[in-house]
């Protein structure tokens, strides 16, 4: 069905196909923001090894391919994961207190599309800060310390982290 | 390749009259057959001439979750016996005991019960 794919694929452009839940908000409670944190540390690698490209020819344009199509589709865990968070676990009690949650949800979105569109470092940069904000929020309205620590990857970058001490 | 047009032609036909829908999966509790933002054709046709079979993923509307449709899996059909919220349950002529594959990450049958024929919008027949 391999042909088919991509004819599929444009009628979802045109009409974009209904969603089915697989996600169990009902009763399992589980929620956690570390995975978007984690695609926006990869959207930030990404960029880096873009602008760090010297090869040439065709083993450069192989590796330029892969590194955008990882941060696309990066860039799209770290929208779905917030949106997660955003839709199903925070609720009206909690903009009680962060009044600017929506705006902070929706900026982060913005965000993760313009990292989409671009190969920016300073952009990425802003989506780790992001992410990494939400996260603050997200452990606090559960009374969980945090604290920020380098990742320790490749990429550099802080990351906010649980703090069990 | 001479395939392609008349396949291409009856999946547009199937399409328009409703016969199969595309579907983009949301959620962790098919993992790993089926990850977020696959992209699957669910087709309404087979469950018209058979039963659905164990083992089968199909699109359901669950009682309990908003009429939202839900991705699982057959785990077991009329006469078995199955369990839940705690309590034995054998299941009917017409009900269905469906779970995700990721059981510590679903919401399924074992809570919300089995679901009837008349729930499964079909079943998943590839993905795109």
């Amino acid at each position: 069905m391999n042909f088919v794919s991509p004819v599929l694929r444009l009628f979802d452009r045109v009409a974009p196909p209904e969603t089915v839940s697989a996600h169990c908000d009902i009763p399992c409670g589980i929620y956690d923001p570390h995975a978007a944190q984690i695609a926006a540390l990869t959207v930030l690698r990404m960029d880096q090894l873009i602008e760090g490209l010297t090869t040439e020819g065709a083993a450069r344009e192989n590796s330029f391919v892969r590194y955008v199509k990882v941060k696309e589709e990066h860039g799209e865990i770290v929208k779905r994961e917030l949106n997660i968070l955003w839709h199903d676990y925070f609720r009206p009690e909690h903009l009680e207190k962060y009044s600017d949650l929506h705006t902070t949800f929706w900026n982060a979105n913005k965000l993760a599309s313009r990292n989409k569109q671009n190969v920016d470092v300073a952009a990425a940069t802003e989506l780790l800060t992001a992410t990494n904000r939400i996260a603050e929020i997200f452990w606090e309205t559960k009374g969980v310390a945090t604290r920020k620590a380098g990742s320790n990857q490749a990429v550099g970058g802080e990351l906010v982290y649980v703090d069990n001490k | 390749m001479k395939l392609l047009l008349p396949i291409l032609a009856l999946l547009a036909g199937l399409l328009t009259a409703r016969l199969v829908r595309r579907y983009v999966v949301e959620g962790r509790s098919m993992l790993r057959a089926y990850a977020p933002g696959d992209r699957l054709i669910v087709e309404a046709l087979t469950y018209r001439l058979r039963s659905p079979r164990v083992g089968e993923v199909v699109v359901v509307r669950q009682a309990g979750a908003s009429g939202r449709l839900g991705l699982k899996r057959i785990a077991a059909g009329p006469g078995a016996q199955v369990t839940v919220r705690g309590e034995e349950w054998y299941l009917g002529n017409d009900e269905w005991f469906v779970q995700g594959d990721n059981l510590s990450e679903s919401t399924d049958s074992r809570r919300l019960g089995p679901v009837s024929r008349r729930d499964i919008a079909g079943r998943v027949w590839f993905r795109y």
